[in-house]
């Protein structure tokens, strides 16, 4: 009879394998997401750092205005402040318009305080479409990347709790590693990496599953609300407070002035910054305007508003951060995967933590080929199989490093005029990875990892030699020192670089020693005991 | 024979998990599995005292919880069928309360 911790193990080995090539890439680019802000920095280098908006309320009203020229008959107009870490330095107006056929128009303008149009900067994927390849995947329609990335995630829960289940020593594998014992040098690797970054790992995964849930499990709604057409206009109204669109009525009607609505912000949600404004049928008198906080400005992710009637000033509503306990629970979940609360040191945390998922998800791959090469008892089918795994683990694993970086060079390479440049980055990135996994197919593994963990190494140590040829903010002008502020963000992605290069550096130097060193005789197997006569 | 056996090596015993890709109990797991999660996660949550909309929130919640321990549960029983039937009377009996509480069919 199977024990309960043999059932588990098998579970947590195929679950894990079936879906581990794809938690790998979640998590090496859903990682780069807790320095997107910088990321974004370092890839629009004719951009400044955030400027500060001396008179909001102003600010506001001259961006509205810009706003209502450049988009005349807008359903809404939403303004972004900047602000520490906020995706854009300058203020950013969203519009939603409507074409002669009925269709919708978004319209994107960049300002300065004055409503002087800002510098325009490379086009880029930068940091944030970086990391929401974590769950868009860039090539597939995004509700599916939604499920995938749900059902990864799933099947990444249930292989973590049967992992611990597995565990007789969970306590003691934290404290053990033994080097250059080929499998189970892996296998103390693997069991390290997980152990160590345990409690993490667990929150990301719940709480990246929480993040698409409404997508994921969308059945929910249907068993709770029951299915009919009205049905998704019922749970908007019910669950997300969504204020019904009312249709403008075409009387014009100008807005309050934006200091009475501040003010009022200011005394309904003490405390709270603020992020932006959406303001819903601009110009008529059935206008609202919604002032938000910040998302990331407390560990519940949510922007509280205060919302008004355009043309009077009244409150109509006021949602703080966590609306209810079960949505404020399902926030903090998310807030914690996101981090967009963390502080420098935190962050620091978050991001070498989510290397280390990846890095268990690498090792646990590499440990189940080195496990199936044991038992092939020579099955040729078995073993071509095996080879293959073993190959497209070199690609995937090593060549997806190779491939982030071909990213950052493509953001400084391509010609800055290029049409669709930001979709040729991605492209860049994608390319790059294909080769790297066709370069694996072709060589032998162990070279193969020799030679794609140098080139990693190589392609991360040359990023800043890249910037500083191509840009003036490279490390000899944004390291902070003495009577310098310098540029922290963008030092410090190119500082990342080089661990990162030192870290795949040194891992081809082991892999290469392995591979230098003479293999040990294996010692006889003493001779067994002649089969007893019946 | 008997000696043979006697000989074999304490503590192992002959176990099918691990040696074969669990084709059957994965496909249960994940679909039927999914099914049930989601019913029995509308369902229980439907029976508390608290709003449609809250019960939802909750629902959402502990769904991310109650379909990887159902995929436990599918690999802990001894054949991949048991896990079916399992599931398959979770999902049914969750879909008679939510009837009652939800869909009024009742």
């Amino acid at each position: 009879m199977d024990t309960l911790r043999q059932s588990m193990s098998w579970m947590h080995t195929w679950t894990g394998l079936l879906f581990g090539w794809v938690l790998y890439f979640m998590f090496v680019t859903g990682s780069s997401g807790y320095y997107d802000s910088e990321i974004d920095a370092w890839m629009q280098p004719e951009l400044s750092s955030a400027i500060t908006i001396e008179a909001p309320a102003e600010a506001l009203e001259t961006a509205l205005e810009r706003a209502a020229e450049d988009t005349p008959g807008a359903i809404n107009h939403r303004v972004f402040l900047p602000y520490t870490r906020s995706f854009s330095p300058y203020i950013r107006v969203f519009s939603t318009g409507v074409d002669g056929d009925g269709k919708r128009v978004f319209t994107e303008l960049a300002l300065l305080e004055d409503g002087s149009a800002a510098p325009e900067p490379r086009d880029t994927a930068g940091g944030q479409r970086l990391y929401r390849l974590h769950w868009t995947f860039h090539y597939i329609p995004r509700a599916l990347g939604e499920m995938l990335a749900g059902l990864a995630a799933v099947f990444m829960f249930a292989a973590i709790i049967s992992g611990i289940i597995t565990h007789k020593k969970i306590f003691t594998d934290f404290f053990t590693l033994r080097l250059a014992k080929g499998q189970r040098s892996w296998l103390d690797s693997h069991n390290i990496v997980s152990v160590m970054t345990l409690p993490f790992q667990i929150m990301i995964t719940f709480s990246g599953i929480l993040l698409v849930v409404t997508t994921f499990f969308i059945p929910i709604f249907v068993a709770q609300y029951g299915y009919s057409e009205d049905t998704i206009k019922t749970v908007e109204a019910e669950m997300f407070g969504g204020a019904a669109l009312v249709e403008p009525v075409g009387e014009p009607a100008e807005l309050v002035d934006m200091n009475t609505l501040l003010t009022v912000f200011d005394a309904e949600l003490p405390g709270e910054r603020l992020g932006f404004v959406e303001v819903r049928n601009p110009g008529d008198v059935t206008a609202t305007v919604r002032v938000y906080g910040i998302v990331g400005d407390g560990i519940i992710r949510a922007a509280p508003y205060v919302a008004f009637a355009g043309a009077t000033g009244e409150v109509l509503s006021v949602s703080p951060r966590a609306v209810s306990d079960t949505s404020g629970v399902m926030d903090v979940l998310e807030g914690l995967h996101e981090g967009l609360f963390a502080g420098p040191v935190l962050r620091v945390l978050y991001f070498v933590s989510g290397l280390m998922g990846a890095g268990m998800i690498a090792t646990g791959l590499v440990l189940w080929t080195k496990k199936r090469r044991q038992k092939l008892r020579g099955d040729a089918v078995a073993e071509r199989n095996l080879v293959l795994i073993e190959r497209l683990n070199v690609g995937v694993v090593a060549g997806l490093v190779i491939a982030i970086g071909a990213y950052f060079y493509a953001n400084r390479l391509l010609p800055l005029g290029m049409a669709d440049r930001a979709e040729w980055e991605l492209h860049t990135l994608f390319l790059v990875w294909l080769a790297c996994i066709i370069h694996a197919l072709v060589r032998a593994p162990s070279r193969a990892w020799i030679e794609q963990l140098a080139g990693a190494a190589g392609v991360f140590a040359s990023l800043p030699v890249l910037n500083a040829l191509t840009t003036s903010l490279h490390l000899g002008n944004t390291l902070p020192l003495p009577g310098r502020a310098g540029d922290m963000a963008v030092a410090g992605v190119d500082l990342w670089f080089l661990v990162i290069a030192a870290g795949f550096a040194y891992a081809a130097k082991v892999a290469a020693q392995k591979q230098a060193a003479p293999k040990r005789a294996r010692r006889p197997r003493a001779e067994a005991p002649p089969a007893p006569a019946e | 024979m008997a000696k043979a056996m006697a000989q074999r090596p304490k503590g192992k015993t002959k176990s099918k998990a691990g040696k074969t890709p669990p084709w059957g109990r994965l496909a249960v797991a994940t679909l039927l599995g999914y099914i049930a999660s989601v019913a029995a996660s509308s369902a229980l949550t439907s029976l508390l005292p608290v709003s449609r909309a809250e019960s939802t929130f909750m629902s959402l919640l502990i769904v991310g919880l109650v379909y990887p321990a159902l995929f436990i549960w599918v690999f802990a029983r001894r054949a991949w069928w048991q896990g079916l039937r399992d599931l398959a009377v979770l999902s049914a009996g969750s879909c008679m309360v939510l009837s009652v509480t939800r869909w009024g069919l009742f």
